[in-house]
């Protein structure tokens, strides 16, 4: 070994050397390191997981969110159906009232020109009557003479007497 | 009865004066239908057209032309 170069004293204190230094690293260097990577792994592992939740918990609130617009559509569709039909009742009661109101109105107006028509006609008879009267009056007065005037006394004083005394 | 409220005569309403006979006439039908024996005063009344009318006290008698005008009227505007 000599020959070689090789000092056994020295490589032997280069061995312990090495081996002392393989178990101060270890000891002091490598074991941190290992638990530092180890905890870092973990919260890796972690977040992922933590991750994969939540992209669960966000898959499902977004169902969740779709069930939700999806019912409310569902209601506003049942409300404006709702609201159509109460409109369509509304308006046919205001039809229907409106008819009613006309066909009284209309009733009334009938009546109202029977009445003056009735009144008018009246009207009318009374003045014919009234002039019919003036012209025999007028008549009388102008052709009946002396003779027709002693006749119809005559034909008076008849009628006279036959009247009894109550 | 009638005479009593007469005022002593007979009132009779003409368009023109009534003849001696129609007067006697008359004289005699109220004398028998309703007891009265009174003067008669003539009245000349156009307005009565013809016939006459006889007034006894409350006693009226329409015979006149107007009177038969006027029921007519009365009948026509019913």
């Amino acid at each position: 070994m000599e020959n070689l170069g090789i000092q056994p004293i020295q490589l032997l204190a280069q061995a312990i050397n090495f081996l002392l230094l393989l178990y101060i690293l270890k000891k002091y260097l490598y074991k941190p390191i290992l638990k530092i990577l180890d905890n870092r792994k973990k919260k890796i592992e972690e977040g992922l997981e933590y991750t994969e939740k939540t992209k669960i918990e966000f898959e499902k609130s977004e169902k969740i969110k779709q069930e939700m617009i999806e019912e409310a559509k569902q209601e506003a569709q049942k409300l404006l159906t709702e609201a159509k039909k109460s409109v369509k009742k509304q308006q046919v009661l205001i039809l229907e009232d409106a008819e009613a109101q006309a066909k009284v109105l209309l009733n009334k107006a009938k009546k109202d020109i029977d009445v003056q028509r009735i009144e008018m006609e009246k009207d009318i008879h009374e003045q014919a009557v009234k002039i019919a009267l003036r012209i025999v009056e007028k008549v009388i007065k102008e052709s009946v003479d002396d003779t027709s005037h002693h006749n119809i006394i005559n034909k008076k004083i008849k009628e006279i007497a036959k009247v009894k005394n109550d | 009865m009638i005479e009593e409220k007469a005022n002593n005569k007979i009132v009779i309403r003409s368009v023109i004066p009534l003849t001696s006979k129609q007067l006697e006439l008359i004289k005699t039908e109220l004398n028998q239908n309703f007891k009265v024996d009174l003067p008669i005063e003539n009245v000349i009344d156009k307005s009565i057209l013809g016939g006459l009318t006889v007034n006894i006290g409350d006693l009226f008698i329409d015979a006149s032309i107007l009177g038969e005008i006027n029921q007519l009227k009365k009948i026509l505007l019913v």
